[in-house]
């Protein structure tokens, strides 16, 4: 991935069972396994049941070694010090190639009024390929990855430029394969670099894609694919069974992202259905639909909650909980809001949250699973 | 040995940058096939069914946008063609009887389909939709005269028709279907009409004390906006700036400053052939509709 490809220090031979990290991710992994171990073994020694004296300075130095390679070639984190800047930088990245894609966008328009036809095509087509130009050069550079998500994103969004505006020049019918190709680039770059950011900007562009098709397939024009919620369904259940059908060895950080997206692409549409039943294909009464999206709402977000737990997929507890919560709270608008004092009616909306709270306090305790000891 | 990952970042350099080249080249494949043979049809419009930029002193291009598009104003017939039969033949599901109990479950909110649609410039349809108007104008005056109704009514009534016959797009939806060479076949004149791809919508209308429920819809097309290329520029902004000072002649009727030659490809999308920014003097006449006007129907209040 970012590997300077045989300029790094040779790591340390790895414990029995376990394998040289093969990203990012895994390695920081690593590293936050070996800081929390340090800070537990101070708090042994203060307790007097630290490691024989001998024994701890040869697991330091072992230590001090891994994480310095570690940070020699995946430039990890190994400080509390150091995470919170890399917290910082990723949210300076996402937000300078927000504004730096959208000035991309915008520059063209500004000028494109005043250039010939071929010019226009040219640079359309151009700017793509120098915003992956300049994505490799930053994976080469910087081994972070930031400056390569940034340069990753602008190139995504000139391509997406690229095809739209070469629509408008040529009064082209619009077409959802755009979508395709647009999820092609993003999810080429996104496994090529491991560029999280772009993964997601593949699944989204994947989801359109999907949903487009599937009302399509019924006969309908594609772009009002949007007005039948129920047409993201397919795209995201199938979302869901990627990380079972393709497992991320070398980026074990996709997993979660292809987890979150498809319940997400599952959950929205029920939800907006559950307010909105004409929006269904299904030839029932609104009032009946609303009701049964409102029950399926409730099915899957407690569905996702139990899977997660079990699973120990955080993504899934969480999205569910929220999702819970609000199939929960909008309910008690309907029943509540017009009749029942609004201080009751907030009063209640607590209660209801600090039942949550006791009920996810006891799965918590369930999840517990005692550690083997050596 | 070292096995070589599945995918690594060569592999999704060279993925991506073959994204983008296979995507550019489907498109300039499908411009070049829509273009291929030279035009299929080719519409002598004005800026009667061009509606253009309109000209602010200020910024007429936008600052943040230097483009200027050309919009095609298509008129939909006051003719109920759209009946459930055609429906049926457009794709829709028109089983359920408009008037049974489940129909309008059935037909709510039902979601358009991609049609062929014709569309015919100054032809059939624009005359009788002016003849309707013009019958219109004479009940009102029928009216008018027997006290049944104002006078506003037959001043409203024969500026619909004035402008409807001086201003309003000349381009009409006359047809659609879903076998383009079939629609090709029935409408072959390439000066008058031209198959696009369109989409078509359903509802349905309730019963009424004196109808019953019937389905009907309506139909547009997908492509109504044409970026003009920089060697066109001059003029359309010439005669956009001329559309936004002109003033009317007599009759409410306004002179013409604009005419271009759009042309269809075969897959019916369309590009700008030429353009033309008219000089703004007495306007002439632009429709052959205006000798087939019946007699005393101008347009005029009061006239006769």
């Amino acid at each position: 991935m970012t590997d300077p490809e045989g300029t790094a220090p040779p790591v340390p031979p790895a414990p029995p069972g376990e394998g040289r990290p093969a990203s990012k991710q895994e390695a920081q992994r690593r590293a936050d396994r070996v800081l929390a171990f340090r800070a537990e073994l101070r708090a042994l020694e203060a307790e007097g049941a630290g490691l024989p004296a001998a024994e701890a300075e040869r697991i330091g130095r072992h230590h001090d070694s891994l994480l310095a390679a570690l940070a020699e070639r995946f430039d990890v984190d190994v400080t509390e010090g150091e995470k919170g800047l890399s917290r910082g930088m990723r949210i300076a990245a996402f937000l300078g190639a927000l504004a730096l894609a959208a000035s991309v966008v915008l520059l063209f328009y500004r000028v494109w009024g005043i250039i010939s036809t071929p010019v226009q095509v040219a640079v359309l087509v151009a700017a793509p390929l120098l915003g992956l130009a300049a994505t490799e050069l930053a994976a080469r550079r910087e081994r972070s990855g930031y400056f390569a998500t940034l340069a990753g994103l602008v190139a995504f969004a000139a391509f997406v430029l690229n095809v739209t505006a070469l629509g408008e020049i040529f009064a082209i019918t619009p077409s959802d394969t755009a979508f395709l190709a647009w999820a092609a680039f993003a999810f080429a770059i996104a496994y090529g670099y491991g560029l999280r950011v772009l993964l997601v900007a593949g699944i989204a562009s994947l989801v359109m894609f999907l949903s487009a098709r599937t009302g399509a397939w019924g006969g309908w024009y594609w772009l009002h694919f949007g007005e039948r919620p129920e047409n993201f369904l397919p795209a995201g259940l199938l979302l869901c069974a990627v990380p079972t059908v393709l497992v991320h060895r070398r980026l074990p950080d996709f997993a979660p992202l292809y987890r979150l997206f498809g319940l997400l692409t599952v959950l929205l549409p029920v939800l907006v259905l559950a307010h909105w039943g004409a929006g269904s294909y299904l030839p029932l009464r609104s009032g009946t639909l609303e009701s049964i999206y409102q029950v399926l709402g409730f099915v899957l977000s407690a569905l996702a909650i139990g899977v997660g737990i079990r699973k120990r997929w955080n993504e899934w507890v969480n999205l569910g909980t929220v999702f819970f919560v609000i199939f929960t709270w909008t309910k008690f608008v309907d029943w509540f809001w017009d009749w029942m004092p609004k201080y009751m009616f907030f009063l209640i909306v607590a209660a209801t949250a600090v039942a949550a709270l006791w009920v996810l306090q006891r799965l918590r305790g369930l999840a517990r699973r005692p550690e083997a000891t050596p | 040995m070292t096995r070589r990952p599945l995918w690594d970042r060569r592999r999704g350099l060279l993925a991506a940058a073959l994204a983008v080249v296979v995507t550019n080249a489907a498109v300039f494949a499908h411009v070049g096939w829509n273009r291929a043979g030279g035009p299929v049809a080719r519409l002598e419009l004005t800026d009667r069914e061009i509606r253009l930029p309109y000209y602010n002193p200020s910024s007429f291009a936008d600052d943040e946008d230097t483009g200027l598009a050309l919009h095609l104003d298509v008129q939909e017939s006051a003719e109920a063609w759209l009946d459930r039969e055609r429906l049926g033949e457009l794709g829709f599901d028109v089983r359920t009887d408009p008037g049974a109990k489940g129909a309008p479950i059935r037909y709510r909110n039902v979601l358009p389909r991609d049609v062929w649609l014709v569309l015919e410039l100054d032809g059939e349809t624009l005359r009788r939709h002016l003849a309707g108007l013009a019958e219109e104008v004479e009940e009102t005056r029928r009216a008018v005269a027997a006290g049944e109704q104002e006078q506003p009514a037959l001043e409203w009534a024969e500026g619909r028709l004035a402008e409807a016959r001086w201003n309003g797009s000349r381009l009409f939806a006359v047809d659609a279907g879903l076998d383009r060479g079939g629609l090709r076949e029935r409408y072959p004149e390439p000066e008058r009409y031209a198959v696009v791809p369109g989409t078509a919508r359903i509802w349905l209308v309730g019963k009424t004390k004196d109808e019953p429920a019937y389905l009907t819809g309506d139909v547009s097309p997908t492509v109504t906006r044409l970026q003009v290329p920089l060697r066109f520029r001059r003029e359309v902004l010439r005669a956009g700036r001329a559309y936004s000072e002109r003033e009317t002649v007599s009759g409410g009727r306004y002179p013409r400053v604009f005419r271009a030659e759009v042309a269809f490809g075969r897959l019916g999308e369309p590009w700008l052939e030429s353009v033309e920014a008219l000089s703004v003097e007495a306007p002439a006449s632009d429709s052959q509709t205006e000798s087939d006007m019946p007699d005393g129907i101008d347009g005029e209040s009061g006239g006769g």
